[in-house]
């Protein structure tokens, strides 16, 4: 327990901001990311009852599934006086990786959070920082740009893709290739959004596309629609929709046939962390 | 890493993609024809359909229900509806239930996940340059 007279020893010493931490309190660091092979970095002072500045440096492994990661800094007894975290051991940009550490007493159930000392987005060259950097919700950044691979469709399948837990996607463009099978038939191509069950939004091609032929879809946000000058390329307009975790960008293709095969789609999206 | 096949629905996938992200794949919804077999009304997977089988259809505007044999190229197919895959596949993570799966690139190697389903097979990369 810290005495008066033990303050006024350590005064000189203390930062102005510095907040007196009790033995059985601690840092407890809570991660959310996106990115494989993250670590994050915390590092720090303590000034202790001794009047001796101890540094500390903890490495905190976070998920890659955009689930929350904890793991708790032990400090002991006496003066916080600053943290920061950076992100290690690979590059997230910014969106990818969001870290809040809070000073916290306890465990399971009975745990009390005494106070929220950083909060926001985390990346290789940016570092944040308490005191000095502002609290701030995995909102608050830009989303991260991803281009990414979905999955490749068996022939008489269609494209579905999940925005997968603890994310927030917003579609920027898709591009996927429909191969028609020999039966007399127009298919007709749109990229429809669903909340996993009931569809909210369908943007439809306005062209046909016959037996035996290769085309190549591309929806885009703010998209003229209509069919290339080559004719095997064909653009639709998308609406600017947000996706929550869980919702399906996917394609509806009317007279699809058992042997009408898309490719593997290739998504430009604008992914924020939400967690989970 | 190599690539999957769901066992579910087919779909090929990458894990990880190119940019150092886990990719989780869902299976997608089955389409369901709605047809005349045997006198009775019903609905069936697409893959199922037969030359047989009498669907509804628009032609030139007029509704018509005809032979899939006889279709012809601007035909309409209407009645179609998507639903959910038995034993689906989906590898997003389970906030609340789910099943638990070994998942190698997760720093702890195992999660929740929504749903396992068949599960998945690893397949032979492609070649980019085969014909």
């Amino acid at each position: 327990m810290m005495t008066p007279p033990d303050a006024a020893r350590l005064l000189p010493a203390l930062a102005p901001h510095g907040i007196y931490v009790a033995g059985d309190e601690f840092l407890l660091v809570t991660s959310l990311n996106a990115l494989a092979s993250v670590r994050l970095t915390v590092s720090g002072r303590m000034l202790t009852r001794e009047g001796r500045l101890t540094p500390f440096v903890e490495s905190h492994i976070p998920n890659s599934d955009r689930t929350a990661a904890t793991s708790a800094i032990k400090l002991g007894e006496g003066w916080l006086q600053e943290i920061t975290a950076i992100a290690t051991g690979a590059a997230p940009t910014l969106g990818q990786t969001f870290v809040r550490v809070d000073l916290v007493r306890g465990e399971g159930a009975g745990q009390t959070v005494h106070a929220t000392l950083l909060q926001g987005t985390a990346t290789a060259a940016q570092r944040l920082a308490w005191p000095g950097s502002p609290i701030d919700t995995t909102l608050e950044s830009p989303g991260a740009l991803r281009s990414l691979a979905g999955s490749d469709p068996a022939a008489g399948a269609e494209i579905a893709e999940t925005v997968p837990t603890g994310a927030r996607w917003r579609l920027q463009s898709l591009r996927a290739a429909l191969v028609t099978d020999a039966t007399a038939a127009n298919r007709e191509v749109a990229i429809a959004f669903d909340d996993g069950t009931n569809t909210y939004a369908e943007a439809h091609s306005g062209v046909n596309q016959a037996a035996s032929l290769t085309r190549q879809y591309t929806a885009a946000i703010a998209g003229i629609r209509g069919a290339a000058a080559t004719g095997t390329g064909i653009l639709l307009a998308i609406p600017a929709v947000i996706l929550p975790a869980g919702h399906r960008i996917r394609t509806s293709t009317t007279n699809l046939q058992a042997g009408d095969n898309w490719g593997a789609p290739r998504l430009l999206v604008e992914e924020w962390l939400e967690g989970a | 890493m190599m690539p999957k096949r769901c066992n579910a629905c087919g779909g090929e996938y990458e894990e990880l993609t190119a940019e150092g992200l886990l990719y989780f794949h869902s299976c997608p919804p089955i389409t369901r024809v709605r047809v005349i077999r045997n006198g009775q009304d019903q609905r069936v997977d697409l893959a199922d359909l037969q030359p047989s089988d009498v669907v509804s259809i628009v032609r030139e505007g007029e509704q018509l229900e005809i032979a899939v044999s006889e279709l012809r190229a601007g035909d309409q197919r209407i009645g179609d509806v998507t639903r959910e895959r038995p034993d689906r596949r989906d590898e997003n993570s389970a906030t609340i239930g789910g099943e638990e799966e070994a998942d190698d690139r997760m720093p702890r190697r195992r999660r929740r996940i929504k749903a396992r389903g068949r599960g998945v097979t690893d397949v032979a990369r492609r070649d980019p340059d085969a014909p």
